[in-house]
Parts: C-alpha cells; sequence; structure tokens
C-alpha cells in the first residue's frame, strides 16, 4: 500500500469522525423532510386523501386560474423588488466604493447593522407608514397634496413591493461595493484620460468589472423574496397575496397536504434553477476574466 | 442621495421610537407629549415578557450547539483533504440557500407525520440546522487563512494534539467563533418564517409580534417592546463591531476588508 493512499484513507477516517454528527442532522431534519414533502406533492393527502400516488396536486395547481395567477404575481413583485433595491443600492455601493471617505465605515456598518434589526418589526413599522391613516398619507394631506388618503399604499401588490424592496439593503450594497473596491482605479482614470464621460466609464468599465458582485447579491436575494412570507402576510391583504400566502392557507387553514406540497415543489423547482443558473453565470465570467 | 438612504433604513425604527413616548392612542404623527405608559403596560404584559424570554431561551440554547456543529463541520471541509470535499461543503450549506418557508413547511409536515408535537423543542431543532451551516461559513472562512506553519512549530516544540487545538488553533479562531456567536443568536432571536411553521401554540417574540398585527395598526405596547428590542440590538452590534475593530487593528488588517471578508490572505 502506497504512502499516499494509507494517508488518504487517514484522512477520510478523520474527516467522516468530525463530520458525522453536522452531517447526520442535515440528513434527518433538512434533507428527510424536504424529500418527504416532495414525495407529499405527489400523492392525495390530507384529511381527504388516502395517500395513492397522483399527479392531481400539479394538476389542479397549474388547471386553476387563482394559483396561476398567484405564482405570476409573485414572480412580478419579486422581480420588482428586487429592481427596486438595486436601483437603490447601486448609487450607494457607489458612493461607498469611491466617495465616502471617512463616513465609509460608518456607513457600511450602518447598512449591515440595519439587516440584523427584527424584521418584523421592521414590517410592523412600514405599516404604520403606508396605512390609510399612516404617515405618508398623513403628511401629504397635511400639505394638501391629496384630499383622500391613497389607498393604494396597503394591502395592495404595491405595498409588498416596497416592503420587500427595503430588505435585505445589505446583501445587495455590501457585495457589489467590495466588487468596486476591488476595480483598479487606474483603468477608470485612464478611461477618463481617454476622454470618457461619467456615463461612459461607468457602462464600459465600471459595470463590466463589478459584474461579479451584482450576480452575487442577485443570487443572495431573488430567491428569498421569491419566497418571503412575512411581508405578504403583513402588509398584502387581498390583493397582495404571494405563493407562501397560499402555501400557509393550504397547511394551516385548508389542511390540504398535497396542493400545499405541490406549490412548495414549485418554489423549490424554481429556486433550484435560479441558484444553479446563476452560479453557472458567475463560473463562466471569472473564466473569462 | 444619502438622507433617502438612511431614512430608508432608519426611519421606520426611528418612527416607532417616537410613538412608543408620544401621548397618544390613536394614531397621530403630532406629538402630544412625553410618556412613558406605553412602556409601563409593555412591560406588563405578561405574554410580550414570555415571547420574549421564549426567543432568548431557543437562542441562548441553539448557539452553543450550532457553534459545535459549524465548527466540526467547518474543520471536516478545511482540514481533511478527501473525494467528494467540495460537494460536502456545498451541501453543508444548503440551509442558508433553501428558503426558509420550505425548510419549515417540510418541517412541519415532517414533525405532524412522526407525531412530534410541535413546540419551542422543534423551534430549537430546526434553528440548529439553519444557525450551524451559518457558523460554519464564517469559521471556515477564518480556518481558510490559518498559517499551518504555526502547527508545525507547536508539534515540533512537543505540545500535544490536545493542547494544539487549546492553545493555537481556538484562540486563532475565537473573534470568528465570537462572530458567529452572534450572528447564529442574532438569527435564532429574529428567525420568524420557520419559527411560525414548527412553533404549535408557543410564541417567540417575532411570532407574538406578528399575532398582535391582526388586530391593528397602531399598538402601543407593539412600539415600546420593539423599541426596547431594536435599541438592545444596535447595542449588541455595535459592541461586536468594536470587538472586531479591535481584533484586526491588533492583527494589522483593514477593518473593512474584515467587514466584507475578503481580508488579505
Amino acid at each position: 500500500m502506497s504512502a499516499a493512499a494509507s494517508s488518504g484513507r487517514l484522512a477520510r477516517r478523520s474527516a467522516a469522525r468530525v463530520l458525522s454528527a453536522p452531517v447526520m442532522v442535515l440528513l434527518v431534519l433538512f434533507i428527510g423532510p424536504l424529500i418527504y414533502l416532495v414525495y407529499v406533492s405527489f400523492t392525495e393527502a390530507g384529511i381527504t386523501g388516502d395517500g395513492s400516488l397522483t399527479l392531481g396536486n400539479f394538476q389542479e395547481i397549474l388547471g386553476e386560474p387563482i394559483y396561476r395567477e398567484v405564482m405570476l404575481d409573485t414572480v412580478v413583485i419579486a422581480v420588482a423588488a428586487m429592481t427596486i433595491l438595486f436601483l437603490v443600492a447601486f448609487p450607494v455601493a457607489c458612493y461607498l466604493a469611491f466617495r465616502a471617505a471617512r463616513w465609509e465605515i460608518p456607513l457600511l456598518l450602518a447598512i449591515v447593522l440595519t439587516d440584523e434589526l427584527n424584521p418584523l418589526i421592521r414590517i410592523y413599522a412600514w405599516r404604520i407608514m403606508l396605512a390609510r391613516d399612516g404617515l405618508i398619507n398623513s403628511v401629504l394631506q397635511g400639505f394638501g397634496v391629496i384630499d383622500e388618503p391613497v389607498a393604494a399604499l396597503m394591502f395592495t401588490r404595491l405595498s409588498v413591493i416596497i416592503v420587500l424592496s427595503t430588505t435585505s439593503l445589505s446583501f445587495v450594497v455590501v457585495p457589489i461595493y467590495a466588487a468596486m473596491k476591488a476595480v483598479d482605479r487606474d483603468l477608470l482614470e485612464a478611461a477618463r484620460d481617454l476622454g470618457a464621460g461619467w456615463f461612459m466609464v461607468m457602462r464600459e468599465v465600471l459595470l463590466p468589472l463589478s459584474a461579479p458582485g451584482f450576480i452575487a447579491a442577485m443570487i443572495i436575494v431573488f430567491v428569498p423574496m421569491l419566497s418571503d412570507f412575512a411581508a405578504p402576510a403583513v402588509v398584502g391583504g387581498r390583493e397582495g397575496y404571494m405563493i407562501s400566502s397560499l402555501i400557509e392557507e393550504e397547511f394551516n387553514e385548508r389542511s390540504d397536504w398535497g396542493v400545499g406540497s405541490a406549490l412548495s415543489f414549485v418554489v423549490l423547482a424554481i429556486s433550484s434553477v435560479f441558484v444553479f443558473a446563476s452560479v453557472k453565470a458567475s463560473n463562466v465570467r471569472r473564466m473569462q476574466s | 442621495m444619502l438622507l433617502s438612504a438612511a431614512a430608508i433604513l432608519l426611519g421606520p425604527f426611528l418612527l416607532l421610537g417616537f410613538l412608543s413616548f408620544n401621548d397618544s392612542r390613536a394614531l397621530t404623527f403630532g406629538f402630544r407629549g412625553f410618556t412613558l405608559d406605553s412602556y409601563v403596560s409593555a412591560l406588563s404584559d405578561p405574554r410580550a415578557i414570555e415571547s420574549i424570554a421564549a426567543s432568548l431561551l431557543v437562542a441562548g440554547v441553539t448557539t452553543p450547539i450550532c457553534l459545535a456543529l459549524g465548527t466540526l463541520a467547518a474543520f471536516g471541509v478545511v482540514r481533511f483533504d478527501f473525494r467528494g470535499r467540495a460537494t460536502l461543503g456545498g451541501f453543508m450549506g444548503l440551509p442558508l440557500v433553501v428558503p426558509s418557508l420550505l425548510v419549515g413547511v417540510g418541517a412541519l409536515v415532517f414533525f405532524i407525520q412522526l407525531d412530534v408535537d410541535l413546540s419551542l423543542a422543534t423551534v430549537g431543532l430546526m434553528h440548529v440546522v439553519v444557525g450551524f451551516p451559518l457558523v460554519m461559513a464564517i469559521v471556515a472562512a477564518q480556518l481558510y487563512r490559518f498559517d499551518r506553519s504555526l502547527e508545525e512549530a507547536a508539534l515540533d516544540l512537543g505540545a500535544t494534539r490536545r493542547e494544539l487545538i487549546w492553545f493555537i488553533v481556538i484562540p486563532y479562531l475565537l473573534p470568528a467563533l465570537a462572530a458567529a456567536a452572534i450572528f447564529a443568536f442574532g438569527w435564532s432571536f429574529n428567525s420568524f418564517t420557520l419559527t411560525y411553521f414548527v412553533i404549535g401554540s408557543e410564541t417567540t417574540f417575532p411570532v407574538w409580534v406578528f399575532g398582535r398585527l391582526r388586530r391593528g395598526t397602531n399598538l402601543p405596547v407593539v412600539n415600546a417592546i420593539s423599541t426596547l428590542v431594536t435599541v438592545v440590538q444596535v447595542g449588541v452590534v455595535y459592541a461586536a463591531w468594536a470587538l472586531l475593530r479591535r481584533s484586526a487593528v491588533r492583527s494589522g488588517k483593514d477593518v473593512r476588508d474584515v467587514m466584507v471578508g475578503q481580508g488579505p490572505s
């Protein structure tokens, strides 16, 4: 037996000793439940079901318009919220990377800090601002901008988008900021010396070079937004329904495990596709550069 | 630009703080005078206090378990060279990318099927599932940068394996372990979606807030408790940062690199 082979076996045995506990925990409490959830989505489950295999749950969620509409709404809400989040985060990241000077660290800290605060408290505070008798309507009425309170601010898709787009700012700002920090300043200066305006510098130099930061940020925030439960539950009302709201209803109110699991399966599938595609995209980029 | 970003980030929390001291039952934004009434009723609301105690209990019990499991996992993935190591590392990171909603619903179905009663115990179990990969990620990042020659030096000087771990490796990992503990504790305390599905009839703090929200818009008790919780959280995060900065300055690193997680290696 060669020395390398025996040391390889030794490494595997010690690794097994160290890793067995964490891996067991995940297999029992994480992989097990997820596989069971997928299995349930293919059975006649719940109070009325007899546990036989079926595709009926999927036929139901794809056939009935209400499920289709909510699934489409969910994607629209998540994409809109992410777009707004990036539009806010991009200038903040630029400012932090290039202009903030001595404010750089305090600001970075403040941004990281706010995502560590309790999300339920944040959503509750947004509800106070957006409500019919809330802060925004009161201020607008006080200044005479509007006569009647704007009802569209609360219990609509818009309110869910607003609330979602103000969460997880740090998860977008920090990767973009880090990527921009890594861009060679000389390149930016060279572009400017060669006569490029700020827009040109941004489009031709800064954005392409900091693209990995954008991709990382997208991987991190899109799936949590798509599957967010708290925001639609608190500020969504009847109109701002997301797929999470349906899933919760199927499990907690209707006890229709089959349909609930099928909807969960859809979320799982979309999330997996998205994460794999994004990882692939970032690998390709890394190879190109 | 900067002001609007600050307003979006901190505005909601400042608004709650303002309302919590305002002397008014109805939702009004004019200042009607300073009062501590809502704090008095908040602190004498048994359900509110119980929910905070429950959250602290769950976070307090799960954090050490997450630290132990997460550190083991980090060691296994960083220190041992075996086939499938990268895949296994990715596998253990999965709970961080799979939506909490699915982890929660899956666990709900699983526990009910096995006739396990939902309680704070099931909440704790699931918090370990998501918490230890978080610890693993932070500790592994630090372990990768560890200078192995320090270990060889210690072994050459006659240290046993146990001494090596206690006197060289653990002290080196201490800042990462402290940061990981704060993140795991904070994650557990703030967790809503996952917790909501596996909690049964008990309440943690976020679940209590959610329950109250079904009853109205302006809730003085919620304003007061939320303000207290926020102040404590800001204090803890600030203290953590101060610690981080001290250790960064001592080891001659740029604190920005430490925060962004891209230390010069």
